[in-house]
Formats: structure tokens, C-alpha cells, sequence
């Protein structure tokens, strides 16, 4: 990769993120132009005259933004796991949920409704199953394969399985007129009901997480030739790897538990970011972090947009995201990777 | 001494894999491991680096247990050259060659413009330089063996682990990565290597016999390499000829020769070479073997 098309990659990729960043915040059943946006958004810093009406700065500040925020976040979150877990376990078709994540939420936010808890109890139960899921992955792996990464997989895989059932049984028993419906649109993810609150929630795991990782990302590259190399290559390989699932997990349980499961991302991301800048994890993670993010703000823009209901995201970002990877390895003509 | 390694045993409770192996190398030597398959090479190997603990036995890196020092401590004396690499992702070749910096970077950071020339030296050094911006996937066997000998060059350490180093690659190919083990010899490396034919041994300054986890015999390679040695060891009758070829430096070159019982006919004694004896004339496979320890 040359230095001169790197920093046109990076280049085009703030510029997409402005564009689609300010674009989504236009766009709605509530349009609003684009000065006013940015008027708006500078009032809650600098001191502005009010010329817009209340019902634009409600739908700004109150709608829009914890939704955007939230799309670029969780896309954010999943695309930079993806990617992390990719180098980890050596294989490219590998997903944030491969440990059980997205299951164990999936539960425990269908438990938090079957109980009748309110928002923030259901996605705390959300988070905590996530972290259950992973947790039992992890001692599967321990205790079966002294932490071997095959039987950490096949641990997840399991873990998942039984998640999967327990999922069943819950829709089973719920009610079939609301709690079911809320369940069943819940495991599709939606950014619909995001408050600026859930944002607070999520922000210090994901922020706290992408930062460990950051600091960890050349160890992280490293780790991606296989563990026995690693070691020769004095890397504390048992140290990266819990580091790598400890924050991918945080990340990943805080973005699904506000915004539902949302497949697809974090299995895509990380690749299209490779096939535009090679394969070193040291531009692939903030790479994957922005197309991550710019990805599913555009996608939920889409699908909020587009139609008199809302199409959910979750079914989005495999209609949209799989032509367009498709189209994009028939462009790249170099295969995965 | 470079590498001490002092009655190390391993291996599950039911099943010993090594018993009671000891050796050592110092600067500019370097050994050869000989061994049928499945005989604890491999588990050697990892012990020495550190991925196999070592519960009994000692193994010391000038003049350091290996257990007591860190990953990036034993990285930075010992380093490894697999067969090949695991990686599954097209790194460009001085990347690959960049990681061997990893055990001099602090924990948190990401190697330098300095680095950078270190990995390109050590492409200089084996003459690899054009391979450079090329992506692992896109060169040959014995372009990847030199990529990943060129990342433990760079590594800096003076003890090189190489696990068959000519597996896999033609016969030009074979005899450039002997050349390249004599020459890292030669500057002061302490090497290592396994191998599955003989005659690389007499490359080296000792040979390793290992066998049923036990080390058979170690030393000088023409005291080691013998036919009642080397016959015992594989469990194939195996010769060992002079092959009357003096190098310029003016060592005698050695060759080994499994000897295969005849197809043909069957009145022949069982154990009747499809080679004569006497002039150690060889058909097939048979001349391979001979011929490329020639060329090392």
C-alpha cells in the first residue's frame, strides 16, 4: 500500500463520514435543511440566535442525534470486533458473534420483556447475558482446551446453540399479541427507540474498549500469524488474546444490548476495509472503525427514509451490505482479503 | 554457551515424549536433529520455545531458564523459522519480515522508521530485497522460506530454531537455504534445524539423533552419521557413501542412500538393494538423495 492511495482512502473516508454524518440529520419525515442542521448543532456550544423552531431543534437534538450517534457507534463497535476477532482466531469468516455475544443478548433482552421490565432493565439484562454467553465460552475453552482457540470456538458455537434454544422457549411461552411481536423485532435490531441515554450507557464500554485495543493493535497484527509464531515472536499470546475477547465482547454486549442484534457488519467490515488498504491490523482497525460507522448510519438513514414504516436494520444490512460486498470483490478482483 | 538444554523430560503421564534429553550449542555451531517421524522433534522444538513448559529438566538461553523470562525476553534470544507460516492474511513480505521487531518494541507501541531498517536489512542480507513489497501469497516456497528466515534475522537473536527448513521446496531451492544456514553460521548464529534427510547433517557442526524421545547419539556428524547408526534409526537399510567430491574449503562431501529391496525378482534375498554395493550407482529417488547432499 503506498502512502499516496492510503491517505486518498482516508481522505475520501472523512469525507463520506461528514457527508452522510450531516445528510442523515437532514433527512427524515421531518426535513430539515442543512444550514439550519449546523445552527442548531453550534447552539449547544456556542451562543447563536434562535431562528429555527422548537419542533427542528427537538427532532435534531432529541430524534436524530442519539440515532446517529448510535448507528455510528454500534457500527463502529462491531466492524472493529470483527476485525480483532478475524486476527485472533485466523479466520477471516469469523463475526463478533462468534463467542456467544449476540445470543446471550438475545436472551437476556427476551427475558427482561417477558418479565415486563422497563428499557434500561432490559438492556441491562441484555448485557449481562452477552457477558454470561462469553464468559461460558471461555471457561469451555479453559477447562476442555486449555483456552486452545479451535475448542474456544467450538465453546461459542455450544454456547450459542443453547442460547439460541432458550430464545425459543422464551418466544414460546410469550404472549403472542405484544411481548412476542417486541421480542421478534428486537432480535432484528433497530436503532428506532435509542434515547440519548442509552448513548451515555454504551459510550464508556465501547470507548474504554477501542482504546485497549488501540493500544494493543500491533500485538494484535502480530497475533494474526498463528499463536505458535506469536510466541517466538515474544508475544504474551494467552495476555492478547484475553485482551482481545475481554474488549470485543464489552464492545459488542454494549452495542447489541442498545441496539438489538445486528449481523452482517462485523463480518463485512473488516474485509472491505482490507481489500481497500492490505491486510495490517494497524490501518484495518481505524479503518474498519469509520466504514463501520459510516455503513450503518447510511443503512439506518435507508431504512427510516425509505418506505412508510421502518424497514429493521438488522434485515437492512444484509439486503443492502451483501450486493454491495459482492460488487465490491467483483471490482477488487483479489479474492478474500 | 548459547543453548543448554539439561535432562528434559515432557509429555503426558501416560506418554513420555522426551526422557531425559540433553545437548548443548554455543556460538557459530549449529546441530542437526535427526529422527523418524512422530519421535518428539516437534516437542523439542517447542520447548525450547517456550510453548512447551518445561516441567522437568532445565532449558537455559545464555545462561537464563527458560521459564523465568519473559516472552519478549526469550524472543530476543532465541528466534524460530517454521516450515511455514500460519498466517491466513496476504501480509506484503516486509511486514511479515517487520514483525520480527516485535520483541524489541515496548508493550504498548508500534515499530519505527528504525525497524523498518532493520527488516529491510535482513532482506538485504539473504538477498531478498525485490521480494519486499511483494504479498506472501504471491511468491514461491523457498521465496516464503527466505521471507520468514529474513523476520528472524531481524529479530536479532543469536539462537535460530529452523524446523525443516527445506521441507517442501525443490532442489536448487534446498541447497540455497543450506548455503544460507552455513552462512548464518558462519556470523556467529547458533543453529538448530531438523531435518528428514541425512546428509544435511553433514552440514552442520553436530548431528542429533533422536529417537523414541531419547536422544541416540550426538556429536561430530561423520562420527554420527554411520550406516549401522543411520539404519538403526529410520529402520530401512541405509548407506552411507563418500562420495569422493571435495568442496573447494576441501571437506569430503556424504551422502546417504535408503536402500530398497528389489521388485523384480523374486528368487532375490530379502534384504538385496535395488542398488549395487559397490559403486553405489542409484536409480530414481536414490539419486536425489545423493546428489543434493553434493550440492550442500
Amino acid at each position: 500500500m503506498s502512502r499516496s492511495k492510503l491517505s486518498i482512502v482516508w481522505v475520501a473516508m472523512v469525507v463520506v463520514i461528514v457527508l452522510f454524518f450531516f445528510g442523515s440529520f437532514m433527512l427524515g419525515r421531518y426535513p430539515i435543511g442543512p444550514w439550519t442542521v449546523v445552527r442548531i448543532l453550534a447552539a449547544q456550544i456556542f451562543d447563536i440566535p434562535h431562528t429555527w423552531t422548537d419542533t427542528a431543534e427537538t427532532v435534531v437534538m432529541r430524534v436524530r442525534l442519539p440515532r446517529i450517534a448510535a448507528a455510528v457507534l454500534i457500527g463502529g463497535a462491531l466492524s472493529v470486533s470483527g476485525a480483532a476477532y478475524q486476527n485472533l482466531f485466523k479466520n477471516p469468516l469469523v463475526s463478533p458473534a462468534i463467542l456467544g455475544v449476540s445470543a446471550g443478548a438475545g436472551f437476556g433482552a427476551a427475558l427482561g420483556m417477558l418479565l415486563r421490565m422497563n428499557g434500561w432493565g432490559i438492556q441491562s439484562l441484555a448485557f449481562v447475558f452477552a457477558l454470561v454467553a462469553v464468559g461460558a465460552s471461555f471457561l469451555i475453552g479453559r477447562v476442555f482446551g486449555k483456552l486452545s482457540i479451535i475448542v474456544l470456538v467450538l465453546g461459542g458455537t455450544v454456547i450459542s446453540a443453547i442460547f439460541q434454544a432458550l430464545i425459543s422457549i422464551l418466544k414460546y411461552w410469550a404472549d403472542p399479541i405484544d411481548t412476542l411481536p417486541s421480542i421478534t423485532f428486537w432480535l432484528m435490531g433497530s436503532l428506532a427507540k435509542v434515547s440519548n441515554g442509552d448513548i451515555w450507557m454504551a459510550l464508556p464500554f465501547i470507548a474504554v474498549s477501542m482504546l485497549l485495543m488501540y493500544v494493543m493493535r500491533w500485538r494484535i497484527q502480530v497475533l494474526s500469524v498463528g499463536e505458535e509464531e506469536a510466541s517466538a515472536l515474544g508475544v504474551n499470546v494467552g495476555r492478547i488474546q484475553a485482551i482481545v475477547v475481554i474488549s470485543a465482547t464489552l464492545m459488542t454486549a454494549a452495542a447489541v444490548s442498545i441496539g438489538g442484534i445486528i449481523g452482517w457488519v462485523g463480518l463485512m467490515i473488516p474485509h472491505v476495509a482490507r481489500m481497500l488498504i492490505g491486510p495490517n491490523f494497524q490501518q484495518v482497525f481505524p479503518l474498519s472503525l469509520f466504514l463501520g460507522g459510516a455503513f450503518l448510519l447510511a443503512v439506518d438513514t435507508v431504512g427510516r427514509t425509505v418506505g412508510a414504516t421502518e424497514i429493521p436494520l438488522g434485515i437492512l444490512t444484509s439486503l443492502i451490505g451483501a450486493p454491495f460486498f459482492i460488487l465490491l470483490l467483483a471490482k477488487v478482483k483479489r479474492g478474500w482479503a | 554457551m548459547s543453548l543448554v538444554v539439561e535432562r528434559l523430560s515432557f509429555g503426558y503421564t501416560n506418554k513420555k515424549q522426551l526422557e531425559q534429553v540433553s545437548f548443548s550449542m554455543g556460538e557459530g555451531e549449529s546441530v542437526c536433529l535427526l529422527g523418524p517421524n512422530g519421535t518428539g522433534k516437534t516437542t523439542l522444538l517447542r520447548c525450547l520455545l517456550g510453548m512447551n513448559k518445561v516441567a522437568r529438566g532445565s532449558v537455559t538461553l545464555f545462561g537464563k531458564d527458560i521459564g523465568e523470562i519473559s516472552a519478549a525476553e526469550r524472543a530476543r534470544y532465541i528466534a524460530y523459522v517454521p516450515q511455514a507460516t500460519a498466517s491466513v492474511f496476504p501480509y506484503k513480505v516486509l511486514d511479515m519480515v517487520m514483525m520480527g521487531r516485535n520483541p524489541h518494541l515496548s508493550a504498548m507501541s508500534s515499530p519505527s522508521a528504525k525497524d523498518r531498517a532493520i527488516a529491510w536489512e535482513a532482506l538485504e542480507m539473504l538477498g531478498a530485497t525485490r521480494l519486499a513489497d511483494k504479498s506472501f501469497v504471491e511468491i514461491s516456497g523457498g521465496e516464503r522460506q527466505l521471507a520468514l528466515i529474513a523476520r528472524a534475522v531481524a529479530q536479532q537473536s543469536r539462537i535460530l530454531i529452523m524446523d525443516e527448513p527445506t521441507a517442501s521446496l525443490d532442489f536448487g531451492n534446498q541447497a540455497r537455504i543450506l548455503q544460507i544456514v552455513r552462512r548464518l553460521v558462519r556470523t556467529g548464529y547458533a543453529i538448530l534445524m531438523t531435518s528428514h534427510i541425512p546428509g544435511h547433517a553433514f552440514i552442520c557442526s553436530k548431528a542429533a539423533l533422536l529417537k523414541g524421545g531419547t536422544i541416540r547419539a550426538f556429536g561430530d556428524p561423520e562420527q554420527v552419521i554411520t550406516e549401522a547408526g543411520m539404519s538403526e534409526l529410520y529402520g530401512v537399510p541405509i548407506k552411507v557413501l563418500n562420495t569422493g567430491v571435495a568442496e573447494r574449503s576441501g571437506q569430503t562431501v556424504w551422502a546417504c542412500v535408503p536402500l530398497l529391496e528389489s521388485e523384480e525378482d523374486p528368487d532375490a534375498k530379502p534384504a538385496s538393494p535395488a542398488v549395487s554395493r559397490d559403486d553405489g550407482h542409484a536409480e530414481g529417488a536414490n539419486t536425489n538423495k545423493r546428489r543434493e547432499v553434493t550440492t550442500g
